[in-house]
């Protein structure tokens, strides 16, 4: 246990819980994971909220528009189980001390707005040619 | 007795919240209650004024509110230093987070086929 504060009157840790194994991490690490639980729980929220403007906004076929609608909002709430996945992942990994594991959704988000960005100025360039 | 009064001195006193952890913290939470409340907010427009079209919004705003007080309640807790490493609500709250965003997302594509 690390503790920054030199405050000699600090409650002693808890005994541990048997789900949780190992010891507790440095405070400022599990504070800096939670943060970034929350940045990803931000990042599905305002992927869902450009989904549902896609769906009201771009112009094109209905079906094209609620296909890429759909897609942001279902990645959104794919990235949302994620951020808990990952944020588990990460808080056992510095319990135990061991490296923090290596994740794939920073990658899946990068890939599918590329795609999710082309598909929509395509529809718009589609939309100004006609 | 030390910790209750830790626990009344809260925020007025010398808070303990070296590097303010707590508080970047506690305002990453108050911007996730905001994007919920955003994402409601729209989720209400798209019901178009049908009350029962309109329950998954107002179960979103529902839950920003409760999130906005409870960084708060959060916030002053930690900083009173009563154990602010081990908070047992920490896993489910989270859990319970990342379930209504999830959520939120398969009604709002629920919502857009039904509304049009």
């Amino acid at each position: 246990m690390t503790s920054v504060s030199d405050d000699a009157s600090l409650p002693s840790p808890r005994p541990h819980r048997e789900a949780e194994a190992g010891t507790d991490p440095d405070y400022r690490f599990t504070l800096a994971n939670e943060r970034t639980f929350l940045a990803w729980i931000r990042t599905a929220l305002a992927l869902m909220a450009a989904g549902v403007a896609v769906t009201r906004f771009v112009p094109g076929l209905t079906v094209m528009r609620h296909a890429l609608g759909f897609l942001l909002i279902g990645i959104g709430g794919f990235l949302s189980a994620m951020a808990y996945r990952d944020w588990q992942r990460n808080e056992r990994a510095m319990r135990l001390g061991r490296q923090l594991p290596r994740s794939f959704v920073p990658r899946l988000v990068t890939g599918s707005l590329v795609i999710a960005a082309v598909v929509a100025l395509a529809l718009v360039i589609a939309d100004l040619v006609d | 007795m030390t910790r209750l009064r830790l626990w009344r001195r809260g925020r007025l006193g010398p808070h303990h919240d070296a590097g303010l952890q707590s508080e970047r913290t506690a305002m990453a939470w108050q911007r996730t209650a905001l994007g919920v409340a955003g994402v409601s907010a729209l989720l209400l427009h798209q019901s178009g004024g049908r009350l029962g079209a309109a329950w998954p919004g107002l179960t979103g705003l529902a839950l920003a509110t409760f999130l906005l007080v409870l960084s708060e309640w959060r916030y002053e807790r930690s900083v009173s230093q009563i154990d602010p490493w081990s908070d047992p609500l920490r896993a489910p709250l989270m859990l319970m987070l990342a379930f209504t965003v999830s959520s939120l997302a398969v009604l709002a594509i629920g919502l857009i086929i039904v509304t049009g």
